[in-house]
This record gives structure tokens, sequence and C-alpha cells, in this order.
């Protein structure tokens, strides 16, 4: 098992190394002058050509990719242009921010995703089962941004039950840093009226990002369920009278949990795109609105760095699935 | 048997499924009888509605089926009756144990096979038992050594692909006797398994139900098995049955054309492999009359237009065929 994990991580560097090349290409083949918008407006050209050579922008792209690729395997992701802080410092500061939305959402979509496909196949061409499928088509075919402002519209602006954006409302200090969640250091911290502010500014941005994967979980459930339902074991389940909640909630969805878990894996990655969108309306100081910043200007050594950490989830993320799916099947865990 | 209280009686018992061209009935006018701790046969070719009658005294029909008339009766009560809840609750594994076709499909591969069938005893074990867990396993670990599983107590703990087939459909054979019920059904035990394992199995079957007095009803199409196990012998056709007797008539006194194509089906019998020429008809294009008619060597103008009335020829031997009824074969019914 550890084997696996290690052979796992060792695969995921070629395909890491492809992700980087494949930005930095993309980086340079896109047109903007990061010395152009580092030097600002009033710049004169020798100014620019300056900083052009200091960073080493007049370099042949293969020179600047290998220099870049030795940075990272001395492990650094190097200085932004824009701050001239560290990266990954920047990075480690707005990360917790994205992973409570992302996890905040993933945790919403699953909890209510997988229940609702179990009852779905249920009650299979049943009227519930249509009115549950229009629904998460409905879900699968909104524009998470519009939905966001429409949110923020109902929710805040008429209704002002809950906060418009950022992680915690003005005034209040963030409690001390341990997993950079403030939800989680809140409680950790024993401050109750911290928790409940996080907790009302991350149900609007939580919400939109979680409506399209739960319709996704919800339908890949559904599918699993009905396919299970249809196995020899399920009709010998029932036969020998196995209560209804028992063969549904313990047996026929342990059975239907393989695909669900390989797509709430998928994702997870998926997600990470779209909180890039759903962090700028909602102002929530995350690595998408980073990412978007740093592609703003021109700044692409930051660019790469979130590419590359996004990457490096992902592949986590893979192996974490992997390892979830042999937890479920025996017959998984000892091919591993 | 005693003919006064049959522990199984099925009467007239007429079951149709829905098709695209409307209702096709499968079952049709099925008589059948099992006597408290007594072995039948029943017997068929493939879609002959062997299956779909044990399940139908199960309650556990397809979506779809719908029956046209008739009783099952067990232990005095029209088990047509009872919905599912209670059939669930009250009937299956307790009063009347099943046995699978294929022990491979019919464990849940990611269970424990202890555990799946602590679950059956969990809802089911009668009272002298235990209610207990330990109760339980006591009685799975006694049974287990009976149906010989080496080292049972490391067997229960062991997933259903580390077994054999045959260690399989041992196991579901302790499954289906762990709650003490009236009456098992098997539906075809082993013709999922080679054939030395099929006379292990069926031989342990025969021995334990003598032992506890349980009824069987062995669902095969193979009539040397039923010539070796079995107390008396249904057979069916196309959804109904047209021979049942003794065991001791099994060899010679067999009246009915089908019944005697199917020994003669048998190479021991016969030397050579015979088969009966043509298939049995489709469910939703029976012909009229008797539906072994098109296929039957001693086939009268009578036998396509009316359907011939079961005849006791003796007390344990009934039939239903024209060409049996022999001198009477000409005399229109009275109610035609």
């Amino acid at each position: 098992m550890s084997l696996f994990i290690v052979r796992r991580l060792l695969l995921a560097i070629p395909a890491l190394f492809g992700l980087v090349l494949l930005t930095f290409i993309l980086i340079h083949a896109v047109p903007g002058d990061p010395a152009a918008v580092l030097a600002g407006d009033q710049a004169t050209p020798q100014q620019i050509q300056a900083l052009r050579e200091h960073y080493g922008f007049d370099r042949p792209i293969l020179e600047q990719f290998i220099r870049y690729v030795s940075q990272l395997a001395s492990g650094s992701l190097g200085v932004s242009y824009m701050t001239q802080r560290q990266i990954s410092t920047e990075i480690i500061e707005r990360m917790p921010a994205t992973f409570e939305l992302t996890l905040f959402a993933m945790t919403l979509a699953t909890a209510i995703g997988i229940p609702l496909g179990v009852i779905s196949a249920y009650f299979h061409n049943r009227w519930l089962d249509h009115v549950l499928r229009i629904i998460s088509i409905g879900g699968l075919a909104i524009a998470s941004f519009w939905l966001a402002i429409m949110l923020q519209f109902t929710f805040s602006m008429e209704l002002d039950l809950l906060p418009v954006h950022g992680r915690l409302s003005q005034g209040l200090t963030p409690p001390p840093f341990v997993t950079g969640m403030i939800v989680i250091d809140s409680l950790m911290a024993g401050r109750l009226d911290l928790f409940r502010d996080a907790f009302a500014h991350l149900i609007l941005p939580g919400f939109a990002l979680a409506v399209a994967p739960l319709a996704t979980i919800m339908r890949f459930t559904r599918a699993a369920v009905l396919s299970t339902l249809r196995r020899e074991y399920v009709f010998y389940e029932r036969a020998v009278g196995y209560p209804r909640l028992v063969l549904m909630g313990k047996y026929v969805l342990r059975n239907s949990l393989v695909t669900p878990v390989t797509q709430i894996g998928l994702l997870l990655g998926a997600i990470l795109g779209s909180a890039v969108v759903i962090e700028a309306i909602f102002d929530w100081p995350g690595l998408g609105s980073y990412a978007v910043l740093s592609i703003a200007t021109a700044d692409y050594q930051a660019t790469l760095a979130v590419v590359l950490i996004v990457g490096c989830v992902y592949a986590l993320i893979n192996i974490l699935v992997d390892l979830v799916h042999a937890a479920v099947d025996p017959r998984i865990l000892e091919q591993l | 048997m005693s003919a006064s209280d049959p522990l199984l009686r099925v009467a007239q018992f007429a079951l149709a499924f829905r098709t695209e061209t409307g209702l096709a009935t499968v079952l049709d006018g099925v008589d059948l009888e099992v006597a408290r701790g007594e072995i039948l046969g029943l017997v068929g070719e493939s879609g002959c509605g062997k299956s779909t009658l044990v399940r139908a005294i199960l309650g556990l029909m397809p979506a779809g089926a719908r029956v046209l008339g008739g009783r099952i009766e067990f232990g005095g009560q029209n088990l047509l009756d009872l919905d599912e809840a209670v059939l669930s609750r009250d009937i299956r594994a307790g009063r009347i144990g099943f046995i699978p076709q294929d022990p491979f499909q019919s464990f849940n591969p990611l269970f424990r096979v202890g555990s799946q069938m602590l679950e059956i005893m969990r809802w089911h074990a009668p009272p002298e038992i235990g209610r207990s867990r330990s109760a339980h396993r006591a009685r799975l670990l006694e049974l287990m050594e009976r149906v010989r599983i080496p080292a049972p107590d490391t067997a229960l703990k062991r997933f259903p692909h580390e077994f054999s087939g045959g260690q399989l459909q041992r196991l579901m054979i302790a499954a289906a006797i762990a709650c003490k019920p009236d009456l098992v059904l098997a539906d075809e035990p082993t013709s999922a398994l080679d054939v030395t394992t099929q006379q292990q199995i069926l031989a342990l079957l025969e021995e334990l139900a003598r032992e506890m007095n349980t009824a069987v009803i062995l669902v095969t199409h193979d009539l040397g098995l039923v010539a070796q196990y079995c107390d008396r012998v249904s057979v069916m056709y196309a959804g109904q049955t047209v021979e049942s007797f003794s065991h001791k008539r099994m060899l010679e006194g067999v009246r009915h054309p089908y019944t005697r194509l199917l020994l003669d089906c048998h190479p021991d019998r016969a030397g050579a492999l015979r088969g009966i020429p043509g298939i049995v008809p489709g469910i939703a294009r029976m012909p009229p009359g008797c539906r072994f008619g098109p296929r039957c060597p001693a086939v009268l103008p009578i036998c396509s237009t009316q359907r011939p009335k079961a005849e006791m020829l003796e007390a344990d031997h009934s039939v239903q065929c024209w060409a049996v009824s022999g001198s009477i074969a000409a005399r229109v019914p009275a109610d035609a």
C-alpha cells in the first residue's frame, strides 16, 4: 500500500512537468510584455529594456524555461514581479481561503447529492425521480457566476440575511492562524461568534460553487445505484428479507460508491477552476483571485505557481480517490 | 404426502408480464403442493417459468408483473394477500429460505460473508436461537461446520471472492437454513458449479433438509438429479404444470410425452444424448390448446384447440395430456 502511494507520487512528477511546460508555452504565446507592465505607463523604452534584461525576458524561451525549472527543482516558486515577495508565501496566505470554500462546497454537494441520487434511483421513473432529475439538469445548466450574482442580490441586498462578500465582517479580527481556514480556526480558538460570522460568509459562495457538482454527483449516484439494483446479489438480499432501509442505505449504497467517488475527485479539481470566478464575485481572498490578478499583471511566475499548485492538488486527490476505492472494495485493496 | 394439509399449495396460479404488445401470460394455471419435510423437484427446460414461480412464491415478481388469479397458500395463509413489507419481515428467510442459482453473483462482493449471513439472522432468527449477535454467531459457526467449511471462525471474516463456487454454495445452504425455515427454495442451486461439486451440494442439501425436516423445492432442468434426491416431481412446460408424480413412478410410470422426452434427454438412459426438437414458445406467442402440442410426438387434433384438464391417474400421479387420457381423448369436456 505505501509502495503504491510512492509509485503514484513518482508518476505524478512527469505529469506535472508536462503541465508546467504547457502553461509556460501558453503564457509566452499570448501577447503581453511583463516588463512593460512592470515599468508602468510613464516608462521610457530604455527603462523597459533594462527591466527585460534584469529579469531575463530577452533570453530565448528554452533558456527561460530551463532556468524556471531549475529554480523549481531548488524548491522555489520564485518572486512575484509585482509585489517582490516570495510567491510561496503569498500562496500559503491565500490557499486556506480557497480550501475552505471548495471543501465546504464539495461537502455540501456530496452530503446532498448522494442521498438525492439514491432517492432518485429508488423511485426510478416515478414522479419524485422526474422532479429531481429536472432540478439536476437545471443545476448543471445554470451558469455559476449568474447564480452567484442572483444569490447576492436576493439574500444579501434584498433580504439582508447574509453578507455580500469577504470572509469576515468588518471590524472582526481573524482567529490565530492554525489551518488558515477561519471556520475551523475559530472553533479551535473557542470563538463561536467568529465561527458564526465566518460561516455566514461561506454560505452564498459555497452554495453557488456547489450547485453544479451537486447535480453531477446526484446524477452519477443515481446511475450507479440503478445499475447496482440490477445485480444478482441485490435480488438475493431482498429474497432473504434484508429490510428496505438497510438494503438501500448500507449494501446498495456501498456498492454504488465507486463511480460517485471518482466523480467527486475529478470535481474537486474542476471546482478549483470555477472558484476563480466565484472568488472574484464574492471578493474571496483565495487562490482564484490571486490567479486572476497574476494574469492581469502578466506576473507569469505567479500564474505558473498557481497552475502548478492546482496540478499538485489534483494529483493528490487522484491518489486519494484510489485509496478510497480500496477502502470501499476489498478486491481493489488486494491489487494495490 | 398428506394431501389434506400441505405446507405450500399453489393453486391455479396465473401470472402475466406487461409487454409492448399487451399482457403475456407466463404462468398459466400452475398447481403445486409441497408437504412438510418433502423434497419436491420442479423440472422443465429453461424459460418454462420455474424461476418465475419461485420468485413469485417469495413475492419477488419483476416490475410489470401482474397476478391474474390463483392462490399461493403457505401455512394456511395466501401469500398473494401479503404486501412487500410483511413478506420481507415475516416470510423471507425466517419461514421460506432461498438458495440462489449463482453463488458467485449472489454474495455481495464488498462485505464479509459472515456479516452478510449475520444480517439475515439479525432480522429473521427465530426466538429459540436467541436475539444476540453472539448467539447468531454460534449458530452460524455450527452450521458452517455442518456444511464442511474449513476453519469456520476465519471463514466468517473472509470476502466472497476468497471462496470457491462450491464453498460459496455451501455457505448459501447454511444461510438458507440458518433461521430454521419450513421451506427452502433452491433455484437451480448447482447450475453454476461443476459436475463433481453438484453432487456434493445436493447430497448436503438433502441431508440437512431431512435432518431438520425442512421441505425443499429443488428447481432443476436435470431429471437425473431429481431421481436421486426428490420425493416427488412436478414437471413444468411453458408456464403450466403438466405432470406430477412421486419418486417411485419416476423411471417407468411417467405418462406425459414431454416428461418422457425429458427423461430421454438424459444420456444415462438413452445411451446417446437426445434433445427435444423445437424450443419453448416465447411468452408473447403461446399456442392455443396444449402448449406442448407443436413439439409433441403424440399430438392429436384436439390438442391444438383445447387445453387438457388435469387428470388424476393415481393418488400420487396427475397429468395434463389428451393423449394420456386415451379413450377419453375424443370426449369433449363438459364445460366446452
